[in-house]
């Protein structure tokens, strides 16, 4: 680096920079939030704007009542059947570049609701999702946290590789509707109650949203949270029939038999 | 007039009145049970009408919740029907606020509510099948697929 003629540049007033970099500060030093809440997560959210904690350090203060307005989708709460059409299109609605932060439990993999038979299990599986911030619900800082977290992965982006300033059009995301067992797509069940989510989740938006094309359920035995990587590891062992405690040991040990 | 359910339900001790739940009416009865709780003990208002699904008896409970807006110790009283057939006569011509409710219990256990001015679904949407609460809904998604009662 040049630091010696920069320096010399800047008691000048001329400062050196690129413009990808000044382009990302400013897109995420201005992220407006989408302002409406589903359910106990609004209430932290709210929080998060207010005074203790305050978005507005972030510049995220200003949460628009359009989504024409908003790049930032922040889901927080419980994403019921009924309510998930309506997310989706206000995600449609919301112009590029848009982001988006599933706040809690509910909105990541449908919460303590994932069973029942009115929950989305995750909205992962409608709309591109940039950060999951855990939580049931999340405190205030967990948010501000997630915020932090989408401010880098904004500040990585490189503005001749998003798609947003290509010529690649931009894509609507279906808008599932009302089914007889449930959410459909092109009147196909996609959350079948009784069964499991025919979705897979939509993965590394940063780059470029797709699905990850395996299923959220394959046909090994699945416990409750998924999101936890004990169970995963746990389960292979269980499915042949090995007592937990010593699949519990064999994980303190660091063993992997695979 | 002794045959009148109303006027063996007035005839009924006050330990009876506070243990209320024990209340309960045949389903033919269920409009004079309710214009008697109504019009001569006073009870104006119906704050909560619940069901129950009682799979072992193969019938659903209804719970009418009511109270006096005067005051006094509220009271409740039940009415069962088959859950195969499950049909109770409304009550939203005693009480208005049965309307929503009644409605409620109609979406989740599936009793049809026999005068009702709008049975329609109120919680999910109008093409859904099934009815949730019923305990023999399926029991549904990963959490249980690893082997029901394992734990």
């Amino acid at each position: 680096m040049a630091t010696e003629p920069q320096l010399a540049a800047e008691r000048h007033g001329v400062f050196l920079t690129t413009v990808t970099r000044l382009y990302n500060w400013g897109r995420r030093s201005s992220v407006y939030p989408l302002s409406f809440g589903l359910a106990c997560c609004a209430i932290e959210m709210m929080a998060t704007g207010m005074a203790r904690v305050d978005l507005a350090r972030f510049g995220a203060e200003m949460f628009r009542a359009s989504p024409r307005q908003a790049d930032l989708m922040i889901v927080a709460g419980t994403v019921t059947k009924k309510m998930a059409p309506q997310v989706v299109r206000l995600y449609n609605q919301m112009p590029e570049p848009r982001y988006v932060i599933s706040m809690g439990a509910c909105a990541t993999s449908g919460g303590p609701f994932r069973d029942g038979y009115n929950v989305l299990r995750g909205i992962d599986l409608l709309i591109p999702v940039d950060v999951y911030v855990p939580g049931c619900p999340p405190r205030p800082e967990a948010l501000l946290h997630g915020l932090m977290t989408l401010q880098a992965q904004i500040d990585a982006q490189r503005l001749d590789a998003v798609r947003w300033y290509s010529d690649r059009e931009a894509r609507d995301h279906p808008v599932p509707t009302l089914g007889q067992h449930g959410l459909a797509i092109d009147g196909q069940t996609i959350d079948p109650i009784g069964g499991l989510p025919l979705l897979s989740p939509l993965t590394s938006p940063h780059a470029e949203a797709h699905r990850s094309g395996q299923l959220e359920h394959p046909q090994e035995i699945r416990l409750f949270p998924i999101m936890d990587d004990l169970v995963e590891r746990e389960t292979p062992w269980r499915a042949r029939g090995v007592a937990r405690e010593i699949a519990a040991d064999d994980l303190k040990r660091g063993g992997n038999h695979e | 007039m002794s045959d009148q359910p109303g006027e063996r339900l007035i005839a009924a001790s006050p330990a009876a009145w506070r243990d209320a739940t024990r209340l309960e009416a045949h389903g033919d009865h269920l409009p004079a049970v309710a214009r008697v709780v109504r019009d001569q003990l006073g009870y104006d208002m119906l704050t909560n009408l619940t069901a129950v699904d009682d799979l072992a008896r193969g019938e659903i409970e209804v719970i009418y919740h009511v109270v006096s807006l005067a005051g006094g110790a509220p009271l409740a009283f039940r009415a069962r029907t088959p859950r195969d057939a499950a049909r109770l006569p409304s009550l939203v011509a005693c009480w208005p606020g049965a309307e929503l409710q009644e409605r409620e219990a109609y979406d989740l256990f599936g009793v049809v509510f026999d005068g009702h001015p709008d049975l329609r679904r109120i919680y999910l949407w109008d093409d859904f099948i099934g009815h949730p609460m019923r305990r023999d809904f399926p029991r549904q998604g990963d959490k249980y697929i690893a082997g029901a009662g394992e734990e």
